[in-house]
């Protein structure tokens, strides 16, 4: 770094300046006191004679003479801006300064109180305010300060009025902050930059590396917080998940798997009806009583009498529902029962009415329209309780188009949900047929009747022993179809078409699981052959 | 261009012939084609059910009594269509994000009637006759007349009955039982009685899942049997056998 000897700012001004510092000098109390100065300033500190340093200051000046020789001029000037006003703070500033004293004008104390100004500001007092003892008056400075060290009168460790106004807001620090290697003028010690001074210290506290605090993972539990998780760690351990090996081993044929099993049901299915063979037995009715008990009801209506008939029929198992629901509404139909027909989803009625226009369109009460079709009942749940307690106040699709189904004069007895006869819930799920024992529950003394898939009857059954009972009988599927023709002693019935497809497709079904149980211990106690790294790759 | 009916039929009939081949030709494995049927059949469904909703719900129940007001006939009170009108808009307004918060109170309205009906019908319809069932598990009247009458293997039975159904739901019950007596510091376990009950419980637990597994197959099975059938039909049908 290019270093410049140190000037004096005295030498630099002006001849007008110097003959009024000189004047001030001569009229020290005119200079200061009508401004800045206290008032009360007392006579020897406001008149310091020039040469009269403090003790310390002198010993600072003869410790940095030994050491250093010259300052470089950017810290000359730099002190020449700042450090004589620092100094001159420090000299007028008390050393214990509270802000209520800063408030207030404080006394003047005597000058022996600098001896107890801190160590450490005088060390980093530098070596050019020395200078100024000889050759201040020959200095020049570039500018033009406010007061000089000989005019001013400064009291030691007390600050004047116009630097504790200029101080801000009373938080500043009480002394220089910087370590000793922040200091102008130190050479550094260490790495590349040895031997030079005024260099930012190489070694900061940011750039040192620590090893980081070791913080403790150890959850702190309580002995009944351990006891569960123990519980818990157990539960998992027991979870033991199928083994990769097994499942790559079992999936590869599973393929040709399906394909047999497939191929096996429709050979068994199809045989009996391209052959067109009866020689299943049918079901015996002694085993199924619910299902005698709607063949019972159903038979002992009168002639004329009221039927609901709930179609709740979704389309992909109207196939399997058809047979059942044909040899029901038959049975209905051969009673001279009036049909009046109601669901609750939007498929139900074009299926309704789909099933007797093509199994029913000879049947005279058909052909001539003489059943009802109060259509699709929108709504859900809300709409099926509403129909049930006012089945004439309920909303229908069918009073869309303009002529209400209520207005037939055959609907006349009709006035609540208890003048229909019997209720029937042709239903292809449980939920339906659900919604209807439990909306109807209490409602209906008479109860009803289910017509279902094979799937809802489990479901269902818990309704026919109920207590009170709320489902009075029972018909599902493909065996229900068979059985009830067998009751009617019908032949030629879809129920008895399909009953040897039925019987021989379980035993089918029966078969293929059986053997698929034995196949898969077979492969369970086949020795595990070791994976290979594509088999593992899943390749 | 008239079209004939006889031939629309037998081209309806084909084409539900052939949709049926390609859905069964799922036991080979998936393809397009089977995809294609699947989002076939069901956006006829939902079609057929919109067209329904449209047709048979909101043009005679909310458009038509409008479009009445408007022109001077009204077919409805005006308080009872300013109902109508008011709910059908303010749930019309769920449809945009910014709007939605509008459809909430009918939305919330539609929501607690529903609960409401499905708890008070599950528990007046099928929870309490459930529990009056299993209270009178043991038939003691009809036990007494079978033994004054000398019918001892239909008292066993009945006996026999009551206590299987007993145990089936006594069982089922305890399965679901997971509470657990504190041992002090050690893992706290369940009674080996209700360990043993819930065994016996997962055991019938196992016997229902079974049966509702079986009912499906049936089911499925009975709808494989229909279709094959049709296609039997169909096939005899276009090979002129009558």
């Amino acid at each position: 770094m290019p270093t410049q000897p140190v000037q004096d700012p005295e030498e630099n001004l002006p001849d007008w300046l110097r003959a009024l510092r000189k004047r001030q000098s001569q009229e020290p109390s005119e200079g200061l006191g009508a401004e800045n100065a206290p008032s009360d300033l007392p006579a020897a500190a406001s008149e310091p004679e020039p040469r009269q340093e403090p003790s310390w200051l002198q010993e600072i000046r003869a410790r940095y003479k030994k050491t250093t020789g010259s300052l470089p001029a950017t810290e000359g000037t730099e002190l020449g801006d700042t450090q004589p006003h620092r100094v001159k703070a420090a000299d007028q500033a008390p050393v214990e300064e509270t802000p209520a004293a800063e408030e207030t004008q404080p006394p003047m104390e005597e000058p022996q109180a600098v001896k107890e100004t801190p160590p450490a500001f005088e060390e980093e007092i530098p070596e050019s305010q020395d200078e100024e003892s000889g050759a201040e008056e020959t200095i020049k400075p570039s500018y033009t300060p406010a007061f000089t060290e000989d005019q001013v009168p400064i009291d030691p460790g007390v600050l004047p009025s116009w630097l504790q106004a200029l101080r801000p807001g009373g938080s500043y620090p009480t002394e220089d902050a910087r370590s000793g290697e922040m200091l102008p003028g130190v050479e550094e010690t260490s790495g590349p930059l040895a031997g030079l001074s005024d260099v930012l210290p190489a070694d900061a506290s940011i750039a040192r590396v620590e090893k980081p605090p070791v913080y403790s993972a150890r959850l702190e539990v309580t002995e009944n917080q351990g006891l569960h998780a123990a519980v818990f760690i157990k539960m998992l351990d027991e979870t033991e998940p199928p083994p990769v090996d097994e499942a790559h081993r079992v999936a590869r044929p599973t393929r040709v798997l399906n394909l047999i099993m497939a191929t096996v049901l429709f050979l068994s299915v199809l045989f009996p009806l391209v052959t067109q063979s009866q020689t299943a037995g049918l079901p015996d009715p002694q085993l199924f009583p619910e299902a005698t008990n709607v063949y019972s009801l159903i038979d002992g209506l009168p002639a004329g009498a009221p039927v609901l008939v709930a179609f709740e029929v979704q389309p992909a198992l109207n196939g399997e529902i058809t047979p059942l629901a044909i040899a029901i509404l038959g049975h209905l139909l051969d009673r001279q029962a009036q049909l009046v027909f109601i669901s609750t989803r939007p498929s139900g009625p074009a299926l309704a009415e789909r099933m007797l226009q093509e199994q029913f369109s000879a049947v005279p009460a058909v052909a001539t329209g003489a059943y009802t079709q109060l259509g699709y009942l929108s709504g859900g749940l809300a709409a099926l309780r509403s129909f049930i307690s006012d089945p004439r106040g309920a909303t229908l699709s069918t009073m869309s188009a303009g002529a209400d189904a209520w207005q037939n004069s055959s609907l006349d007895p009709i006035r609540g949900i208890n003048s229909f006869a019997l209720i029937v819930v042709v239903s292809s799920n449980a939920e339906d047929a659900r919604a209807w024992i439990e909306q109807g529950a209490g409602v209906l003394p008479n109860g009803l009747v289910a017509v279902t898939s094979a799937q809802a009857a489990p479901l269902l059954r818990a309704y026919l022993q109920s207590d009170p009972l709320t489902l009075l009988g029972l018909v599902s599927g493909i065996q229900g179809a068979a059985l009830y023709e067998r009751l009617r002693a019908q032949d030629g019935g879809l129920g008895r078409a399909y009953w040897d497809a039925y019987s021989y497709g379980i035993g089918a079904i029966m078969l293929l699981i059986l053997l698929g149980g034995l196949y898969g211990r077979l492969i369970r106690m086949k020795p595990e052959k070791p994976i290979t790294s594509g088999a593992a790759r899943g390749t | 261009m008239e079209l004939n009916q006889e031939l629309l039929s037998q081209i309806g009939l084909l084409a539900a012939a052939v949709l049926t081949l390609i859905t069964l030709s799922y036991a080979i494995g998936d393809h397009p084609l089977f995809r294609l049927v699947l989002y076939l059949f069901i956006g006829v469904a939902a079609g057929y059910a919109a067209a329904v909703a449209v047709q048979d719900i909101v043009l005679p129940q909310l458009v038509f009594p409008i479009l009445n007001e408007v022109a001077g006939t009204p077919s409805l009170d005006l308080v009872e269509l300013g109902v109508r009108s008011l709910l059908a808009v303010l749930l019309f307004a769920k449809l945009s994000p910014r709007t939605a918060r509008l459809g909430n109170p009918v939305t919330a309205m539609l929501a607690g009637i529903g609960a409401a009906l499905a708890i008070g019908g599950a528990v007046q319809g099928t929870l309490l006759p459930q529990i009056g069932a299993a209270a009178g598990t043991f038939d003691v009247a009809s036990f007494e007349l079978a033994l004054q009458g000398g019918y001892y293997g239909e008292g066993i039975r009945i006996i026999f009955d009551g206590v299987v159904v007993l145990l089936a739901t006594v069982s089922t019950l305890a399965y679901f039982h997971f509470g657990a007596a504190s041992r002090g510091k050690q893992e706290p376990l369940r009674s080996i009685f209700i360990d043993a009950l819930a065994w016996a419980g997962s055991v019938f637990i196992a016997i229902a899942l079974a049966a509702l597994f079986s009912g499906v197959l049936l089911a499925a099975l009975g709808a494989l049997i229909e279709r094959l059938a049709f296609l039997r039909e169909i096939a005899l049908m276009f090979m002129g056998v009558p």
